[in-house]
């Protein structure tokens, strides 16, 4: 099953995950943000390639070099990758064993995706948007339910140093308090890293 | 600071090695064919250790660098982004409306082989010589710089490969040499119309002063296949040669050329 990419970005550094990392990105995403940052992971015409697990990795082996030097890896990022468990799961059983594996996620996916990735993956990048329902939905277009019982997965079955919690500031849809009161409540879930940070649009200075 | 990785490396497994200074184009992001070579080399050289029985020492000798950037120019910031994106390392990101997004992806075309294809659909409309846009080359076209490793002893006109320093470039690099080959290679028509196809792989000699000789078909397909890929191998322009010890050194070197019908 070759599943349909947006692109590889090589070399990066230090840039959600430690050292040197390439970042598989997937196409195809639940979400409908209203300021997507890869929208091509949205338009049909957004394909770049389609790949199975051994085409990934022949694409990344290049820098195999890099990655074992720098205790760097992989990064799936997308669109949303976890839609993408299996094709990441097959990856990680071919890839050299030194490699680490991050993933920038929303968690709103199925359980059985997150369950089949949770093995293998060194660092959760989860970008949860806001807790509050009613924004993440009309930032979303859909409802939150599934991030938050995915949440609460990870918090009963995954080392919480491994997730770094995204809150974004996002202009028009939430506050700081918002974030907050979104805080809190991972707090109290058992999450402890937090990446702070503001989406500037750009078209309005 | 990719080439600084490269240099811990070396180092650590004494292997002989001096960063050059890249002369590519912009910012380069460790991807040029000069640094693509050089990591190549790194790797051979790794590879000798390990078929010599020596230990090899690679695995998080880079770990302590943090503020890492790319081996161009150096006033730039990591991951060849703007000076407004750079501020995602201190806690912002530049977002827009969804329509007017690219994202932040590169679109990188492989290149590891060069793949002449022929869709039968649109034989007619290509009959032109090829010439494949930067799109087209994420499809049908890679470019393999594989050196074909033929030490045979140490005089003056003997070929080195797994311990050449810097192996032979085609001008202007890997994607030149798609270029040039997609550009100046035709489909036989005689091929087309009995539907053959293959990998047709041709090795050749950069001698010091870059000019290529000694082409031969070291595996065949089809005639006249072969014949289309070592004409065109024949008349490559002079390559930038190989080094060993400083010294430009003859290089064997083999390019496959898929020829492929669809």
């Amino acid at each position: 099953m070759k599943a349909p990419m947006i692109g590889l970005c090589r070399h990066r550094l230090t840039t959600d995950g430690q050292g040197v990392t390439t970042l598989v990105a997937f196409h195809g995403c639940p979400l409908r943000c209203k300021y997507c940052l890869n929208a091509q992971c949205l338009r049909a015409d957004g394909v770049w390639r389609r790949m199975d697990a051994l085409d990934i990795l022949n694409e990344v082996m290049v820098d195999d070099l890099y990655f074992k030097a720098t205790n760097g890896g992989i990064t799936f990022g997308g669109g949303e990758p976890l839609l993408r468990s299996n094709e990441i799961v097959g990856f990680c059983k071919l890839r050299p064993e030194e490699w680490r594996i991050y993933i920038e996620t929303s968690l709103n996916v199925e359980r059985c995706h997150l369950e089949a990735v949770a093995p293998y993956i060194h660092h959760y990048f989860i970008d949860i948007k806001d807790m509050n329902p009613d924004i993440y939905h009309r930032y979303t277009s859909i409802d939150n339910k599934r991030v938050i019982e995915n949440l609460h997965w990870l918090a009963e079955h995954v080392d919480l140093s491994k997730v770094t919690i995204r809150l974004p500031h996002i202009p028009h849809y939430n506050t700081s308090e918002d974030i907050v009161r979104s805080r809190e409540q991972l707090e109290k879930m058992g999450f402890s890293d937090f990446d702070c940070f503001d989406y500037v649009i750009q078209n309005e200075g | 600071m990719l080439k600084t990785i490269r240099k811990q490396i070396a180092d650590a497994n004494e292997i002989k090695y001096e960063p050059r200074e890249c002369h590519h184009q912009g910012e380069c992001r460790g991807t040029c064919p000069a640094c693509e070579a050089e990591v190549r080399y790194i790797e051979r050289q790794l590879d000798i250790r390990r078929q010599l029985g020596r230990a090899v020492a690679i695995v998080g000798i880079s770990a302590g660098l943090s503020a890492l950037s790319g081996c161009g120019d150096k006033s730039k910031k990591v991951d060849n982004v703007s000076e407004e994106e750079s501020d995602l390392t201190v806690g912002k990101v530049m977002v827009e409306p969804a329509e007017r997004l690219d994202g932040d992806v590169e679109y990188r075309s492989p290149v590891d082989t060069v793949i002449i294809e022929k869709d039968p659909a649109t034989i007619k409309k290509r009959t032109a010589p090829f010439k494949a846009s930067a799109k087209e080359l994420t499809g049908i076209s890679e470019i393999i710089e594989e050196p074909e490793p033929s030490v045979v002893g140490r005089t003056e006109n003997q070929l080195v490969g797994e311990i050449v320093e810097q192996m032979p470039m085609f001008p202007g690099g890997s994607e030149a040499l798609f270029n040039y080959l997609s550009e100046n290679i035709t489909y036989p028509k005689e091929c087309e119309d009995v539907c053959v196809q293959g990998r047709v792989v041709v090795s050749f000699v950069v001698e010091k002063d870059g000019s290529v000789t000694n082409a031969e078909v070291v595996k065949s397909v089809y005639q006249p296949l072969d014949e289309e890929a070592l004409r065109v191998v024949k008349n490559m322009p002079k390559w930038i040669p190989g080094m060993l010890n400083g010294e430009p050194t003859r290089v064997k070197y083999s390019v496959p050329v898929t020829f492929r019908l669809e």
